[in-house]
């Protein structure tokens, strides 16, 4: 109790300084929390609109059919499989596709492209797809022979909406057949191999295109409504269709491994940016403190005459340091808190430093970064933070029970 | 009467680079119960490093120290501390408070470090600042008050926790003649009523005039010893 009313008041003999130094911890905080809080929310929202243009958060498929994109290789179990998404709340929809790779022809030209087979009315509410017609419309009839295309491919074949065009490619059993498809709507992502190559379809057309059995698909899309729960709800899918066979259950990270890498290499040199601005606070940190146990040398031979031990000066010393961290902490972590609310609500417009759109692995990015901060990215850095001002305060401790009570009386005259 | 305090030939040569510097040459000494001593001597004359020694912080380069028949050579760093916590005040000349305590707090401060139940420590500190002349002065910073005024509350805090033995380097050396005079005064007052025995050194002729025992140093050796 005595160390802690001393070292309270110690803090604020010097109000100047101790301010300084409160502001310099909660600016980093503050800086390291809006990083990481941009950072998460851009990550988060990358995930998220890969997982919704390409193949959901999670995905099930047959066990080989990564390995070998073989179109035979198909789930058989759809209905038995998804009745167990009823009991996670988690899940948001799930979609039903088939892929395949194909051969787009006009009178114009042919071009290859992959087919994705949809359920237009499963898609409506989870595919980013809608979002991205700059042309007509979604698929509408889950028996009709539309086709949604990239303005890539639209330009490349020559067709606009209404357009007529055949599809070609091998069915199940080997042979080459062919479909009537026509244009209902054009798309643009912004990403060079989705709006160039990628065409949408019907999930019956696809099934007729391959002379598949209607309780036949490729994959299985669930789109979830936090992508963070990703790997929990895996592991509560991977107990209840432990008796299904053939059936993998993916996530996104290994069906879009470039993203996956992409993500973690970049958090890193996040951290490693964020260690950087902490060790320059910590210098000044340490700056601070040591001068304050320097100034009061004589104070502490003082204490020191009077019977106080060593050690409860070194206390003493590691006291101020930690009420000079913990308000530091509290500060930057209420304004750190306040700034990611703005940048939650408002977002971060990075046209103003890059003056362009942002693109990345392909995934074109919306300029304005929203934050979204982790609360376990938040307790590591406050946690880490906090420490490192109780570190950065040990030496100037031990330094301060160095003080000889002899110095004392010699400097007392 | 007990020995408080006895040096037995006492010296102390401190080492100023390569030059030897004898600051004590061989003091015999012995402080009784109750006594009040002031120790005078030219400047340079080892009254410092006299004080010191026997409050253990520092250590004689030859001869023995005992307080309360205990040798100080003999203990560790923290019976040392424990001993100035528990037997010895000391009063410094200057700066002698800790600036962010009341005077109530720096009179508490060792009574505090003694883990002294907080009922106790209420009595004796309030008794003691009524005593030093103090009272309503309590919660007033040391940066508020006068230099006497702050020398009272150095008094109270060394006599707090009734050591065997309180050590006052140039207590009155920072203050003018009249608040020295009552410094003096406060002093002679808990020597005679609560038998607190003091050991000061001075400069001051008018001080040395209300000790009842004068030790002269000169050169590291004692030159006078009178008692009145
Ligand atoms: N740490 C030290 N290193 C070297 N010499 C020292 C040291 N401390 C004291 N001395 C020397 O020891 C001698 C005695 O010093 P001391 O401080 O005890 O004298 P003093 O009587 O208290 O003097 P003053 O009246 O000026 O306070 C002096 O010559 C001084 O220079
Ligand atoms: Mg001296």
């Amino acid at each position: 109790m005595l160390i802690i009313k001393l070292a309270w008041r110690n803090l604020w003999r010097n109000k100047r300084r101790t301010i300084i130094t409160i502001s310099s911890i909660c600016f980093g905080l503050v800086l390291a929390l809006v990083f990481i809080g941009l950072g998460d929310g851009t990550y988060g929202t990358m995930i998220d609109s890969a997982a919704r243009l390409g193949s959901g958060h999670i995905t099930l498929e047959h066990p080989d059919y990564r390995s070998s994109l073989l179109t035979r290789l198909t789930l058989q179990s759809t209905g038995e499989v998804t009745k167990y998404f009823k009991e996670i709340n988690e899940i948001e929809g799930w979609a039903p596709r088939i892929l395949g790779q194909a051969m787009l022809s006009t009178s114009y030209g042919s071009v290859g492209a992959a087919f994705i087979g949809v359920d237009p009315e499963r898609e409506k509410e989870n595919t980013l797809f809608i979002d991205k017609i700059t042309e007509g419309s979604y698929l509408e009839h889950a028996e009709g022979r539309g086709v949604l295309i990239g303005k890539k491919m639209a330009a490349r074949l020559n067709v606009s909406i209404g357009s007529k065009m055949v599809i070609t490619a091998n069915n199940l059993h080997g042979e080459i057949a062919a479909e009537l498809l026509r244009v209902v709507g054009i798309f643009e992502t912004g990403s060079e191999m989705i709006d160039g190559y990628i065409c949408q379809i019907t999930l019956k057309r696809a099934q007729t295109l391959l002379a598949m059995k209607e309780t036949e698909i490729t994959q299985l899309a669930i789109f979830i409504t936090n992508q963070r729960a990703t790997e929990r709800i895996i592991e509560h899918l991977k107990i209840s269709l432990s008796d299904a066979n053939e059936v993998a259950v993916l996530s996104w990270r290994e069906v879009m491994p470039e993203l996956a890498s992409y993500v973690e290499l970049d958090g890193t040199s996040n951290y490693i940016f964020q260690i950087i601005i902490f060790i320059i606070i910590a210098a000044g940190i340490l700056n601070t403190i040591l001068m304050s146990v320097m100034e009061r040398q004589f104070e502490f031979g003082v204490l020191l005459c009077l019977g106080m031990k060593p050690h409860n000066l070194l206390f003493l010393i590691l006291t101020e340091s930690m009420l000079l961290g913990l308000l530091g902490v509290t500060v930057g972590t209420v304004m750190g808190l306040l700034c990611n609310q703005y940048f939650t609500v408002k977002g971060f417009d990075m046209t103003l430093f890059t003056g362009e759109n942002l693109d990345i692995s392909g995934i074109a990015l919306d300029p304005i970064l929203y934050s979204d901060l982790y609360p376990d990215h938040l307790v590591i850095t406050v946690v880490l933070v906090f420490l490192m001002t109780v570190l950065v305060g040990i030496y100037p401790a031990i330094k301060a029970t160095r003080s000889e009570p002899i110095e004392t009386l010699k400097k007392g005259k | 009467m007990t020995d408080i305090v006895r040096l037995e030939g006492v010296t102390k040569v401190y080492q100023d680079g390569k030059v030897a510097v004898p600051a004590l040459r061989g003091i015999d000494l012995v402080l009784q119960k109750g006594e009040f001593v002031a120790v005078a001597g030219p400047s340079g004359s080892g009254k410092t490093t006299l004080l010191n020694i026997i409050g253990g912080l520092d250590k004689p380069t030859q001869g023995s120290v005992y307080l309360e028949e205990k040798r100080l050579s003999a203990m560790t760093r923290g019976e040392l501390s424990r001993l100035r916590l528990n037997r010895i005040g000391f009063i410094f000349q200057s700066y002698n408070l800790i600036p962010v305590l009341t005077a109530f707090e720096n009179a508490e401060f060792v009574l505090l470090l003694q883990k002294q139940p907080a009922e106790e420590r209420r009595q004796r500190v309030g008794n003691l600042l009524e005593e030093v002349g103090l009272s309503g002065l309590e919660n007033r910073f040391p940066r508020d008050m006068s230099g006497g005024q702050q020398q009272r509350v150095a008094i109270a805090r060394s006599i707090a926790p009734e050591p065997a033995l309180v050590l006052a380097d140039e207590p009155t050396a920072n203050v003018d003649s009249q608040t020295a005079s009552e410094l003096l005064d406060l002093m002679e007052k808990l020597n005679r009523e609560k038998k607190v025995t003091f050991l000061f050194s001075t400069h001051d002729p008018a001080v040395m005039e209300r000790s009842r025992r004068l030790i002269v140093l000169k050169d590291g050796r004692i030159a006078k010893d009178t008692l009145k």
